[in-house]
């Protein structure tokens, strides 16, 4: 058995530009470039690299939601693409994901309440008891009870991602794969989603992986730090390091202007 | 002292909803002078993108102006046809660079459409173009000129769309939330080329944003808006190092920084709701200063100190010296 | 606030706003309450299913007996004008609908599981795309023969592949939505996600494409009853009424003429109502009208 909840083994992804007559691909791009990543239970990954990177890719591997062209995605020690059964059930169940949008990433055509009950029902979990599971969901994550009754568009960005995890936490996951999960969100909001998901973390020992363009917030976020660059792990180390010490001149970039455009709060004394 | 390039006097403005009226802005004066530039800051639905609408004359069609006036070199542009304002004494870059242009023509048509509307012919309204895109360096501007918006990539659109909006030499800016759609290593670019248009061609810029950090970099001048009016304003620099409004001071505890680890203070609380009156301080719900039952009934009013203008009742009694301190 | 489709529900009060709207909704309504009782408020029933022949009252001009007149065989005109709305409608309503559910059917399976199965029918509905829709039917219709549920079969037969082209490429966009994405990592099972997530938010274009065309079967149909590939005579039906009048035109011309009319209000009274759904599904329209005051 191995130490590792999640693995990333010399995966590579391409995603094609132009398809041929016959459906064969003419162009590739390569997103992912044999990456080899390790996640711990229990720790909290933060993933910096700028748009097209390959660090959302990446996330959507982790989730099972692109199958890799070559390498393997590991859950528990084995691959995710030979699980069967129950196994395939427990990976499914145990690896859950947000994204940057919090109103795409919700049914526009579904209540609040629905969307979370179809969830519960998938995993079984489900009963007698449901409107108090669903009412202690939105406990968990801030809301109140009546934004169950509401559709997505009603509800505030903040709001419609309170809902977001609290759907991926409605199947007792032990992995959140945090995409982008306040890039679309005020400043303010944002605040209050990392708080809230800092929590979440301790209350239910969740393990996360955390992806950002915003190297300040997945410092705050997590305790390792992987930066892409163009489909390729370029840097990893604990996060104190990478920050003070970065090697690569691209982390450097990234510190470096962002030092720069936010050089008078950098400054503050708290 | 220059004569003022915008002035903004007691704007208020609000939608009309079909069982309610919002009121977004709700009575906002400020002053700048040509090639001054000002960040409005606050967090959504907070009036900024509202007043910033105003002020290109790009509002929604259900929005009313119900009080106020706005002069722009003099002239109340809300009482002028609005073609003669857009893009000539004003004009907007907008949030969304994908959606902006059309897909069916090429970057040099609609500089050809955009210029030939202030009677430019087609080779002049290119040339122009060209060295517009030059200055923001574009090292080969025909080429641009001759593609079709999705053969550009964000930053370059973002290039394009802000040398659209000077193209017609306006003498005010409004950008909305230029950087917060944006990557991180991407921001950096646009905030340069924003000082690059307000340094070369003096132009009077409004910034709007929800990222109260990069207001220095950007912008002379910082004002922080919350349900529909400015609580605090003043230089921005002095601004984020020195917050007076406890809202301000807040603001800037919700950025995660980059070399030191500290923790973040959400703001408790939702902004009040626009649909109904509000009395009295419209921050005092939240607010961890609240000084008894004033703030909960009178509406503060503005206390001048440094250069710096705050609406809070903390300084209420306090005299201007120990305020600018 | 509402689920959107549930603001179909809205669309009657919507109307209030929009008069050409509203015209054309009174007009089909008017249309469908005379096809539905027609066989009792008509002068003359025998007349109007065809079964009569009336050497010694043929050709009569418009009077105040016959309103519109008499035809060839001595019929009321004015009669079989009435009934021939009941059909004209059923043929509208019966092709539209048909028509939507195989285009949904097909650009469902087609969009959702892709592969060569999407291949197949995308090539099949493109090749029956490629002919102009009314020569597809009226060669379709020529095969099968006169008769009324020939020639809705006919009209389905030409009509499908446009659905089914706006349902694939809707289901193909709304395939990869966050939501959809999200609730595969969620173990929803493929119906739900298929039923519950992609079916209803790819509906709205089709939707309104149906509503748009209703007008468009109406005249169709009529086309091919012209032609003599459509309903059997004596059956009542203004195509058919137009194409027997078409010889007499200089002499007999309310024999063509007021079927002719009645055509052109039904498919102007579609048409409109189209225009209104389209505009009221425009989610800026509806802003608009919010803030004019308008209940929706």
């Amino acid at each position: 058995m191995t130490r590792y909840l999640l693995e990333a083994l010399n995966v590579s992804v391409y995603y094609a530009l132009k398809r041929g007559l016959l459906g064969g691909a003419i162009y590739d791009v390569k997103a992912l470039d044999d990456v080899t990543l390790r996640i711990e239970e229990g720790e909290s990954l933060g993933i910096v690299g700028e748009s097209g990177s390959g660090k959302s890719t990446l996330a959507k591997c982790f989730a099972g939601l692109i199958k890799p062209a070559s390498g393997k995605i590991m859950y528990k020690g084995r691959d995710i693409y030979s699980l069967k059964g129950e196994d395939y059930r427990e990976y499914r169940r145990s690896v859950q994901i947000v994204f940057q949008n919090p109103h795409t990433s919700l049914n526009p055509m579904m209540r609040v309440r629905d969307t979370l009950k179809d969830v519960l029902k998938a995993s079984g979990k489900w009963g007698k008891d449901g409107e108090r599971k669903l009412a202690e969901l939105m406990k968990a994550v801030g809301l109140r009870e009546d934004i169950l009754n509401m559709y997505p568009m009603e509800l505030s960005g903040g709001q419609a991602q309170r809902v977001a995890i609290a759907r991926a936490l409605a199947v007792e996951p032990k992995v959140l794969i945090l995409d982008e999960p306040t890039s679309a969100l005020d400043v303010s909001v944002q605040a209050q989603i990392l708080e809230l998901l800092k929590s979440l973390k301790k209350t239910y020992g969740l393990t996360y992986v955390f992806i950002s363009h915003d190297i300040a917030v997945v410092r705050y976020m997590s305790d390792r730090i992987v930066v892409m660059h163009k489909g390729k792990i370029v840097e990893e180390g604990p996060s104190s390091d990478i920050i003070e010490n970065p090697k690569h001149e691209y982390t450097r970039s990234l510190i470096r202007d962002l030092i720069k455009l936010y050089a008078h709060i950098e400054e503050i004394s708290t | 002292m220059k004569d003022p390039m915008l002035v903004v006097k007691n704007l208020k403005v609000s939608y009309k909803l079909k069982d309610r009226v919002v009121r977004a802005v709700r009575g906002v004066s400020f002053k700048l002078v040509e090639g001054q530039s000002l960040c409005i800051v606050g967090e959504s639905g907070c009036g900024k993108s509202t007043l910033g609408y105003a002020i290109s004359v790009s509002l929604p069609p259900n929005a009313v102006i119900e009080e106020g006036e706005i002069l722009v070199n003099g002239v109340n542009i809300l009482k002028t046809d609005p073609v003669t304002v857009r893009g000539k004494l004003v004009s907007l870059i907008p949030q969304d660079v994908g959606a902006a242009l059309s897909p069916l023509n090429t970057i040099g048509e609609v500089f050809a459409d955009v210029l030939g509307s202030i009677g430019g012919g087609r080779d002049s309204s290119l040339k122009v173009a060209s060295d517009i895109l030059k200055s923001l360096g574009f090292s080969d501007p025909q080429r641009i000129l001759k593609s079709y918006p999705h053969e550009l990539s964000g930053g370059m659109l973002q290039r394009v769309l802000i040398a659209l909006a000077i193209s017609l030499n306006p003498k005010v800016i409004i950008a909305d939330e230029p950087t917060s759609m944006v990557d991180a290593s991407l921001r950096r670019e646009v905030v340069d080329l924003i000082n690059t248009i307000r340094y070369n061609y003096s132009v009077t810029t409004i910034i709007i944003t929800h990222d109260i950090a990069i207001a220095p970099s950007l912008c002379d001048i910082t004002a922080v808006m919350y349900a529909g009016k400015i609580v605090e304003i003043g230089p921005s620099k002095s601004l984020i190092e020195k917050p007076l409004h406890p809202y301000t001071k807040m603001l800037s505890k919700s950025i995660p920084r980059i070399m030191k680890l500290v923790e973040l203070k959400p703001i408790p609380g939702l902004p009040p709701d626009l649909g109904s009156p509000i009395k009295g301080c419209p921050f005092a719900p939240r607010c961890p200063d609240v000084v008894g039952d004033l703030c909960y009934n009178v509406e503060p009013e503005e206390y001048r100190a440094g250069g710096r203008s705050v609406y809070c009742h903390l300084y209420g009694g306090a005299s201007h010296d120990t305020i600018s301190a | 606030m509402t689920a959107p489709w549930k603001s179909l529900l809205h669309f009657i009060p919507y109307l209030k706003s929009d008069v050409l709207g509203l015209f054309g909704l009174t007009v089909i309504a008017a249309f469908i309450l005379v096809g539905i009782t027609a066989p009792y408020i008509v002068p003359y029933p025998e007349d109007a299913w065809g079964s009569t022949y009336n050497v010694e009252r043929r050709l009569q001009p418009p009077s105040r007996s016959h309103i519109f007149g008499t035809d060839e065989y001595g019929r009321d005109v004015f009669s079989r004008v009435v009934l021939a709305s009941r059909f004209s409608l059923i043929i509208a309503v019966s092709v539209v609908t048909l028509s939507l559910i195989i285009g949904i059917l097909v650009g469902l399976i087609a969009g959702y599981w892709g592969g060569p199965l999407a291949t197949t029918l995308m090539r099949v509905t493109d090749m029956f795309l490629a002919f102009p829709s009314l020569l597809l039917a009226i060669a379709f219709a020529s095969i099968l023969g006169r008769g009324l549920f020939n020639l809705i079969i006919a009209l389905t037969i030409a009509w499908w592949p446009w659905y089914a082209r706006l349902v694939y490429v809707q289901v193909n966009s709304v395939k990869n939505m966050p939501y959809v994405e999200a609730a595969r990592v969620s173990g929803l099972s493929s119906t739900t996600i298929l039923v519950k997530y992609i079916l209803p938010n790819s509906l709205t274009p089709a939707t309104i494409q149906a509503f748009l065309d209703m007008g468009g079967a109406v005249l169709e149909a009529a086309a091919l009853s012209f032609v003599g590939v459509g309903v059997k005579p004596p059956t009542p039906e203004w195509g058919l009424m137009i194409s027997e009048g078409w010889h007499l035109i200089g002499t007999a011309w309310w024999v063509s003429l007021f079927p002719g009319l009645a055509l052109f209000f039904t498919v102007l009274g579609f048409n409109l109502l189209g225009d209104a759904f389209r505009e009221y599904s425009n989610p800026k329209t509806r802003r608009l009208l919010e803030s004019r005051g308008v209940k929706l």
